[in-house]
């Protein structure tokens, strides 16, 4: 097999594997809790996609505490610019 | 000689087109999609999100960033390190502080082998160890960070932010900065976590800059002009396509430069 085969065969399946990833990411929610919220007993969350945590990710938009992703501002209100403290 | 001229010529306006593009966000964002160059999306201009911030956040909330490595890989694949080449803001700065006048050194070829250890350190396993606020990310050291926003920010507070962490953040750009000064695109080659990331789909990437074998005379005008110090005659000369190296950012210098970059035209000779 020649080189090029093999670096087109590579490409394709990298390919593949970039399209998997970004079908997948599509498809999938995290439960996102709401900062002190417990209404009757119970935490409140809001599902928010993939492409809404990598948002929330440019600016600290969540946190982990143990095994929870928690936000870290109020989602009622537009999110506007914000800038990641890190 | 006037196209040789043209592709040079183009790339440094792609370079200067995409700096003012790239932070001339004036509210409207989308950083749903991570650009793998490095520009900080928290400065206030900016329209995309950069693919290590993202990747620290994730690292540090436990879960895998399907979106983000989807949208880098399929660009990898498609265009290699192209983008470092032709639309990072931070490339064009130290393409231009190359420029300055004074001494000019290369580093040895196993530098390149730094930025590694820095993008699995310090964009996954610390940050995934000790929460993506750890001081132990590469966000805390950013020299694109510390230029787009560290530095504005404490002009904007007349100095009155300045802690440790701006410190360090400023310290690392001056020494970048001096790198580059001295260095062709030494940040490219020893530290960048998005070069790393991308290096190694230069090899597979769809884009090829193309050079003719045939044509090749060793005149050695492509090494001299490679800004990445990767030897792309070496690989001319085996017919393999120049940009097939890690630290190439595939900028074509080395087909502009080339005095016979067109195939040769078969002669036809009567019996």
């Amino acid at each position: 097999m020649t080189r090029t085969a093999k670096e087109r065969i590579a490409a394709a399946l990298l390919l593949v594997m970039a399209l998997v990833l970004l079908l997948s990411g599509g498809m999938r929610s995290y439960k996102v809790y709401d900062r002190g919220g417990e209404e009757f007993g119970l935490l409140t969350f809001t599902p928010i996609s993939d492409l809404d945590l990598v948002i929330d990710a440019t600016f600290s938009g969540v946190e982990r505490k143990g095994d929870r992703l928690y936000t870290t501002y109020d989602r009622s209100e537009p999110r506007g610019k914000r800038s990641c403290p890190t | 000689m006037l196209k040789h001229f043209s592709i040079a010529a183009h790339r440094r306006a792609v370079q200067y087109a995409s700096l003012i593009l790239l932070h001339s966000s004036w509210g409207p964002e989308f950083k749903w999609l991570c650009n793998p160059v490095l520009s900080c999306h928290s400065c206030v201009l900016a329209w995309f999100a950069c693919p290590v911030g993202v990747f620290i956040h994730y690292s540090g909330y436990h879960l895998f960033p399907f979106m983000a490595l989807g949208m880098t890989l399929l660009l990898g694949v498609l265009i290699g390190r192209l983008l470092c080449g032709w639309v990072c803001p931070f490339g064009l700065l130290q393409d231009l502080l190359y420029r300055l006048p004074g001494p000019k050194v290369e580093l040895p070829a196993w530098t390149a082998y730094i930025k590694y250890p820095v993008l699995v350190l310090l964009v996954f396993l610390l940050p995934f160890l000790f929460t993506e606020q750890t001081w132990f990310s590469f966000c805390r050291i950013c020299p694109a960070s510390a230029l787009q926003v560290t530095l504005p920010n404490l002009f904007q507070t007349d100095f009155n932010d300045f802690n440790t962490a701006a410190a360090v953040k400023i310290a690392v750009l001056l020494l970048v900065l001096l790198g580059a000064a001295v260095s062709s695109r030494s940040f490219c080659k020893v530290l960048c976590p998005i070069g790393a990331l991308l290096a190694p789909l230069n090899f597979i990437s769809l884009w090829k800059i193309r050079v003719p074998t045939q044509n090749c005379v060793s005149c050695g005008k492509c090494e001299t002009a490679c800004p990445s110090r990767v030897a792309p005659s070496s690989r001319i000369a085996r017919d393999i396509p120049p940009n097939r190296d890690l630290d190439c950012i595939v900028c074509h210098e080395c087909q502009t430069t080339c005095p016979h970059p067109k195939p040769r035209e078969k002669t036809v000779t009567n019996p």
